[in-house]
């Protein structure tokens, strides 16, 4: 299980990648990041929909009602251009994280 | 499914309470319905799916404390609070406390000294109400939006000083009015002070509804900004008609009557741009 920072820290990059590959919501989101982790990442309702709308309140998501397969209102998202550029960014951050700590962890250096 | 169903309609209930944004209460009650299909579908008797599906989503207590991380005060709402704070401050301290200086004659005192005490606090009261209202009109015009703290804090304020600020004034007047039986040989004549303290009690009352019904933040808001005009209003015009042996200068009390009409000014604002507001 990752740590509650770490899984704070990382909720705004997922759910922009997650939204690159195409609109989805909430239920959707949080089912897909599941599956996605092999179930070692689960967010709670409390942590994925302030964080929805707080990017939507930032202009970094859209969101549009539409009726449903089972015919009730669902609320979806889909990633605006400004969503694009913040996650190219986060991706360059996680990516410099990411690099490091592989070549601090190779076996020369460890 | 019957049984589902009433309580999907309580916990909504609850949580447009404590959240106070349909938006977000409609798409999280669209996620509820989600997990109790599918735990239902997974074989889970209603009752057992009930329990499963509020221990993934939360209390609407425990998801209002997510959301409410969201916002801080900020420091416009700082800025504002502290400005509205100060000038009640000043308010009271240059207009009423030379009032109350002049209550030492023999005559003034007993039941017209508990009389003014009463009316004083209940109106400051009123008038701070007042003031809240302001601050979240100010923060609306100033930064666009509402948020879901301030949809929730001040208006919750502005209803506890009216429930305050309600008795005070009402024993106030009916002080007032024995007072006046005593010495003037009538109880109620129906002049300009008598009058305006009972239509500040009726804004007192009306904001008091606001919390009972439920009403809109933006409701509340608009009434505390009228009857914090009003009590301003009742309290320093009657000085203008002589009707108050003590009381400011005229031309204090004009500069007054136009911050009347400034609140009563906000109190449109609101209602006007309510629309706009997601939080309200």
């Amino acid at each position: 299980m990752l740590t509650k920072e770490l899984v704070a820290a990382s909720v705004e990059p997922m759910v922009l990648s997650l939204l690159l590959t195409g609109e989805s919501y909430g239920y959707a989101i949080l089912r897909d990041i599941e599956r996605i982790s092999g179930e070692k990442i689960q967010w709670t309702e409390g942590m994925l929909y302030p964080v929805l709308h707080r990017l939507e309140e930032q202009g970094q998501i859209r969101a549009r009602w539409k009726i449903a397969d089972n015919g009730r209102r669902r609320k979806y998202y889909s990633l605006s251009p400004q969503g694009k550029t913040a996650l190219a960014e986060l991706k360059r951050q996680w990516l410099t994280v990411h690099e490091t700590l592989t070549q601090l962890w190779e076996p020369a250096n460890a | 499914m019957h049984e589902l169903d009433s309580k999907l309609a309580a916990w909504r209930h609850d949580a447009l309470r404590k959240l106070r944004d349909r938006d977000a209460v409609d798409e999280l009650e669209g996620h509820l319905r989600e997990i109790l299909a599918a735990e239902t579908s997974a074989g889970h008797a209603p009752s057992d799916a009930w329990e499963r599906a509020l221990v993934r989503m939360g209390q609407p207590g425990e998801l209002a404390r997510e959301f409410d991380k969201l916002h801080g005060g900020g420091w416009i709402d700082a800025a504002i609070f502290w400005s509205l704070a100060t000038l009640l401050v000043l308010v009271v301290a240059g207009l009423v406390m030379p009032m109350l200086s002049k209550l030492n004659d023999d005559r003034w005192r007993d039941l017209l000294i508990s009389h003014v005490a009463m009316i004083t606090i209940g109106y400051t009261l009123t008038i701070a109400a007042g003031l809240v209202g302001a601050h979240y009109a100010l923060r609306v015009v100033l930064a666009g939006r509402s948020n879901r703290v301030l949809a929730k804090r001040l208006p919750s304020a502005v209803g506890w000083l009216m429930l305050v600020a309600a008795p005070l004034t009402i024993v106030g007047i009916v002080l007032g009015s024995i007072w006046a039986a005593k010495h003037l040989g009538a109880a109620w004549s129906w002049d300009a002070k008598e009058i305006g303290g009972l239509i500040a009690v009726a804004g007192q009352a009306a904001i008091i509804l606001t919390m009972v019904r439920g009403w809109p933040t933006y409701v509340r808001m608009a009434l505390a900004l009228a009857a914090s005009g009003i009590s301003l209003f009742a309290w320093f015009s009657p000085a203008l008609l002589q009707y108050h042996s003590y009381g400011p200068a005229p031309q204090i009390v004009l500069i007054i009557m136009h911050l009347v009409a400034a609140l009563f000014m906000m109190a449109a604002v609101l209602v006007a741009i309510r629309p706009r507001l997601r939080y309200a």
